[in-house]
């Protein structure tokens, strides 16, 4: 009896030994394509990884080589979308749509450092991007602005080649109209995922609400063009990018009424409402904020929450909750409508979106902290002096009163010796902010002359010269006196001492720059 | 007008975009889609909001009166209703709105405009029934929209409606500062002290303890008769305060922790 209980011993033995080894990799799928592939929502411990294709599944770990941890996608507003939870902050990780064990290793992205550490290189590294949609934008069946996005990131890889070292994109910032003319699903795609499908698989987007995210609205196209049909009254016409709606739901892709399924941008952005990245929760997708490291990052709505007052009411009063909690080195804010413009037929002093961004938000930037605000809308680089209490039109600027000043009595340029403080070396305090204006990531406005009498839709004399802006040299191509119409797309850097913007142009030519110092 | 002008720069923009402006072609192709309106309820309909949103009320109401020619007149109601909100006669906009919400019951955008033209009008628990029934139906309510809702409420004395609302969004939206803080000022109101101190500690956490807030939850304590709970809230977002970079709004806060924290003294109530 005693022999067979050991007989039977061993043989349990025997069989553990053989059958359980390791528990097996669940990473034995195959690589799977996808036809649009990116990440939101990247934090210190989680990421979000959406893609469209037939893959259900997707594989991570730290070597290209051996992926060894699965994650299920389940479909989300036409997305498979993969929770990853439980990662490494500042770590770097492969992956495989479709649950393979191995990867090409271009499919990597880096996540967060913990809120308020510098990444291990020291650097966080922005990349921004205005109104770069015009790859879809069309006339008349004719596509007007084929390429123009794409030379201006590979103006961007120039650059970061030749002077910022291949360092990889930490954050990507979208300024709105990102997909022209009316930010349709297949606008989206054509005009965003199949012009950067290499960066966005590796960095998270992090986008806002432009007039041409918002769908079609009607216009009298008399006001335009006197034409013999209006003498008999109104001729009406649906175009891109004209909404005032306040209402996410009334989203109108062609001018026929409502689309079924909303607003395209909403359904294809997984946003952080809930302040699953870091931000206060803003209970809507409209608008939002998150950490990165030692960067804090507010995306407001100057699209629909700003047009209707209780609903600017409520976004004003978040943000000042979630400025007031962040104690973040940096703190930059993008939306899309610009505080201070002179754009070629977007004047700060004339849209209502932007005077009341403007009267609403700019005092809560300067008081509560901000450090740079970026717009686009207009297709054009203008980029301010270091501001503080500047909320009327134009004409009421005074450098003296609203601008840090340097040792000449003149507004500082924020290069070299007359780098930015972040406490104001004027007034003891972190009160200022620089606000920048690059809507010019898919098209660059150029001059038309106004015939007789015309006010619209041609080239005001006042074009770029809003005076809240910094000056440029006459001779630089491109220059007007406070401003650039030159494509190209923004670059920052922040660091633990310092803060660093450049706009780029489509030849990777830095075309202007500034230092904030802490 | 200045928004109409907004409006219209965005497409100067986006014909700038093109290089050229429309040409005969757009037109031509154009009107013959306007020769094709005058039989059809819809194509009415569709152009009256167009005229509605690019402000020509006038023709709007033309295209309209037409439209209710050609069928089932209530179908006009909704394009009826916001003509008269955008002439900001918002008791005329409510009849036309009934009418559209009788074939369209769960239109949210009726909805919601006709609550806000009751509000307007003063025909708050009218206005009310339509917000409820807004939230009841809309796949994407904004926080504004509770607390535009919840202030009507409580402007009528229903406090307690007021704050099921504002549960209700932050159940929908997830917990959120502003829907939470009208809340505890009105569970506050309510004489709820220990509702709006665990509502308080609740957006104190969504708020890491920010000076801001610890100022509130302070009145709070003291109101409960927690006075020393009360000073250590206060010292401790002073001494917080006293180590972040200084900002305008710093410094105010800062300077009414200083305050508050001077009135220790005074005697609790209670
Ligand atoms: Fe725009």
């Amino acid at each position: 009896m005693k022999n067979l209980i050991q007989l039977l011993a061993a043989l349990a033995l025997l069989q553990a030994c053989t059958t359980a080894p390791s528990a097996p990799s669940p990473c034995t799928g195959q690589s799977t394509p996808t036809e649009r592939l990116f990440l939101q929502q990247v934090t210190a411990t989680s990421a979000i990884i959406r893609w469209r294709g037939e893959a259900a599944s997707v594989c991570i770990g730290q070597s290209a080589d051996s992926l060894t941890q699965r994650f299920d996608a389940s479909t989300v507003n036409g997305h498979m979308t993969a929770q990853l939870t439980g990662l490494q902050a500042d770590t770097r990780y492969f992956y495989a749509i479709g649950g393979a064990g191995t990867t090409d290793p271009s499919f990597t992205f880096t996540t967060a450092p913990e809120p308020g550490q510098v990444p291990a290189d020291g650097n966080t590294h922005i990349w921004l991007l205005g109104d770069s949609g015009t790859q879809t934008e069309q006339f008349m069946g004719r596509f007007t602005h084929p390429g123009e996005a794409e030379i201006v990131k590979q103006g961007f890889l120039k650059y970061n080649a030749d002077q910022a070292d291949n360092e990889p994109v930490d954050l990507l910032l979208l300024l709105g109209d990102n997909a022209y003319l009316e930010g349709t699903d297949a606008q989206w795609q054509g005009a965003y995922f199949d012009i950067y499908p290499k960066i966005i698989r590796s960095v998270a987007t992090w986008p806002t609400i432009g007039n041409h995210e918002m769908g079609a609205g009607p216009l009298d196209v008399c006001l335009f063009r006197p034409m013999p049909q209006c003498e008999e009254g109104p001729v009406m016409m649906a175009v891109g990018g004209i909404s005032e709606s306040a209402d996410p739901a009334s989203y109108d892709s062609n001018g026929d009424g409502p689309d079924e399924g909303g607003l395209p941008y909403l359904s294809i952005f997984d946003l952080p409402s809930r302040g699953e990245a870091g931000g206060v929760p803003s209970g809507t997708e409209q608008y939002y904020a998150f950490d990165y490291g030692n960067v804090h990052v507010v995306s407001l709505d100057s699209q629909l929450s700003n047009r209707d007052d209780a609903q600017r009411r409520a976004m004003r009063d978040w943000l000042v909750d979630d400025l007031s909690r962040n104690t973040l080195d940096w703190t930059i804010v993008i939306f899309h409508h610009p505080v201070y413009s002179k754009g070629e037929n977007h004047d700060s002093d004339v849209e209502q979106a932007e005077i009341d961004m403007r009267e609403t938000f700019a005092p809560v930037f300067e008081d509560y902290g901000v450090d740079l605000v970026f717009n686009g809308h207009a297709h054009s680089y203008e980029r301010s002096w270091y501001l503080h209490g500047h909320h009327g039109k134009s004409d009421t600027f005074s450098a003296a009163q609203h601008a840090e000043l340097n040792a000449d009595g003149d507004p500082a340029i924020g290069q070299g010796e007359e780098s930015y403080q972040q406490i104001s070396s004027g007034s003891g305090k972190d009160d200022k902010a620089i606000y920048t204006v690059a809507g010019s990531a898919g098209k660059a406005d150029e001059p038309h002359p106004c015939k007789e009498g015309q006010r619209l839709g041609c080239t005001l004399p006042d074009w770029l010269m809003h005076p809240a802006h910094r000056t440029f040299d006459p001779t630089v191509s491109g220059a007007r006196p406070h401003g650039i119409a030159r494509r190209g797309s923004v670059v920052v850097d922040a660091t633990a001492k310092t803060l660093t913007s450049r706009f780029i142009d489509e030849h990777g030519e830095v075309l202007d720059w500034f230092v904030i110092e802490r | 007008m200045i928004r109409l002008l907004g409006g219209l720069s965005a497409l100067l923009l986006s014909l700038h975009g093109y290089g050229h402006a429309p040409d005969e072609t757009t037109f031509a192709r154009l009107s013959k889609l306007m020769e094709a309106a005058p039989d059809s309820q819809s194509l009415n309909l569709q152009r009256a909001a167009l005229q509605i949103r690019s402000g020509h009320l006038a023709e709007a109401e033309q295209d309209l009166a037409q439209a209710a020619r050609l069928g089932d007149s209530r179908q006009t109601g909704l394009q009826r209703g916001l003509l008269a909100m955008a002439r900001s006669d918002h008791h005329m906009a409510i009849a036309p709105l009934t009418d559209y919400l009788l074939v369209h019951p769960d239109d949210p955008t009726a909805l919601l405009n006709r609550a806000r033209a009751r509000t307007r009008s003063g025909e708050t628990e009218a206005a009310w029934r339509d917000y409820e029934a807004f939230f009841r139906v809309s796949s994407q309510p904004q926080p504004g929209d509770y607390i535009a809702a919840a202030t009507l409420l409580d402007a009528t004395g229903d406090t307690e409606p007021a704050l099921n609302l504002l549960d209700e969004g932050l159940t929908t939206l997830g917990k959120q500062p502003q829907l939470l803080r009208m809340a505890i000022e009105l569970d506050q109101r309510l004489g709820r002290l220990s509702a709006a101190l665990e509502r308080s500690s609740a957006l104190g956490v969504l708020l890491r303890h920010s000076g801001d807030w610890a100022l509130t939850h302070a009145r709070l304590l003291a109101a409960n008769g927690q006075g020393d709970e009360r000073q250590q809230v206060l010292e401790r977002a002073r001494n917080q305060l006293r180590n972040l970079r200084p900002t305008p709004a710093r410094q105010a806060l800062l300077a009414r922790l200083e305050q508050a924290l001077s009135r220790r003294a005074a005697p609790l109530p209670g």
